[in-house]
């Protein structure tokens, strides 16, 4: 079989994946920001113990990142249709308990899309490591104020482009940062820096580290090849598909970032074999 | 953006200041936890979370 057929049937049997609403991303995007908001009248009131409240926030700031990547892709409704407005609604708003922008988390993502596994071009490389102690490791070089990787290389890059686009989403960076410690040290000051370390600070550190973790280190892994076939894999992860975020599967949103990610375990059953004639390295799930 | 820049060069300093220093403040008191040199819990918070804060503003990394 030809190369431009093999591509043929691959499309034909990734498009039976995408379209319409993918309304459990919906439903998670909407519901985690607000059980994270609610959290909070419930610790600083006492009905809920601070401990409670900080494992949930945890797990809500974890998983506040993937419905807002189904937006940034236009999944939930597409540009320029009726109901963008939905897709960017559910995009901002999930994204609020980890405090980066839709726009700023677009465009880089786009740019990884592109320029996945490219030292200088991608926007992610700053998570490449040697194995996954490293790549913990490196989450946390990442995020210390003069870090050349992680979100300060977002800047830079935005810096770089320099498009009326980028510097909208710098600026929304700028703004999100600076809100973010504002509130946190308004309610330090207000007697309630332990509340605000424990439902949001370190939380996010978590997160951010799970993260950096499943949803770029480890499916790009070794991260050595570019190319449509070559810059992500399939992988058996040791705590399985579910509790790392779907990201077994991401070989598929690379090759078709609109089929929704609770849709990709079935695209990749379906379209494994063609993978497996393109080379694809798919780790023998 | 030069300004941002600078706010933003000093931000382990402000950080330290406003958030550490109320944080260790109020986890001494929560945990009933006394500071040394008879120094008051938000004293010794604000001494902690300067130090803290001007050696990261001045490495770039707090670890």
């Amino acid at each position: 079989m030809t190369s431009q057929s093999l591509r043929a049937r691959e499309k034909a049997i990734a498009e039976k994946f995408t379209g319409g609403i993918p309304w459990i991303m919906v439903f998670w995007g909407i519901a985690n920001t607000a059980i994270w908001f609610v959290l909070w009248p419930l610790v600083l009131t006492g009905t809920m113990p601070l401990w409670l409240g900080f494992i949930i926030a945890t797990i809500n700031i974890t998983a506040s990142y993937l419905p807002s990547h189904d937006a940034q892709h236009y999944i939930i409704a597409p540009k320029g249709s009726k109901l963008e407005w939905f897709n960017e609604l559910v995009g901002h708003w999930s994204l609020i308990p980890l405090t980066l922008p839709l726009r700023t988390a677009r465009i880089t993502h786009m740019e990884h899309h592109k320029h996945a596994n490219d030292p200088l071009l991608d926007p992610d490389y700053s998570t490449h490591a040697t194995g996954p102690l490293h790549a913990l490791w490196k989450t946390v070089l990442n995020r210390q104020p003069r870090a050349e990787g992680g979100f300060n290389r977002y800047g830079q890059l935005l810096q770089q482009w320099d498009s009326p686009a980028a510097m909208a989403a710098l600026n929304d960076a700028i703004i999100s940062k600076i809100l973010f410690f504002g509130i946190l040290a308004a309610l330090a000051l207000s007697g309630y820096a332990i509340e605000a370390a424990l439902l949001w600070w370190l939380p996010r550190h978590l997160a951010l580290t799970y993260i950096s973790f499943y949803l770029s280190w480890a499916p790009h892994h070794p991260g050595a090849e570019k190319g449509r076939y070559k810059d992500t894999r399939a992988f058996k992860s040791r705590i399985g598909n579910i509790w790392s975020s779907g990201m077994q599967y991401h070989i598929i949103h690379h090759l078709y970032p609109t089929i929704p990610l609770n849709k990709t375990p079935a695209a990749y059953r379906a379209l494994r074999p063609i993978l497996l004639e393109r080379g694809c390295n798919l780790d023998n799930i | 953006m030069s300004v941002v820049k600078s706010l933003f060069f000093f931000g382990p300093f402000f950080f330290g200041i406003a958030f550490l220093a109320p944080l260790v403040a109020q986890v001494m008191l929560r945990l009933d936890l006394n500071a040394p040199f008879a120094l008051s819990p938000i004293e010794f918070g604000l001494i902690i979370g300067t130090v803290l804060g001007l050696i990261a503003t001045y490495r770039g990394k707090w670890i």
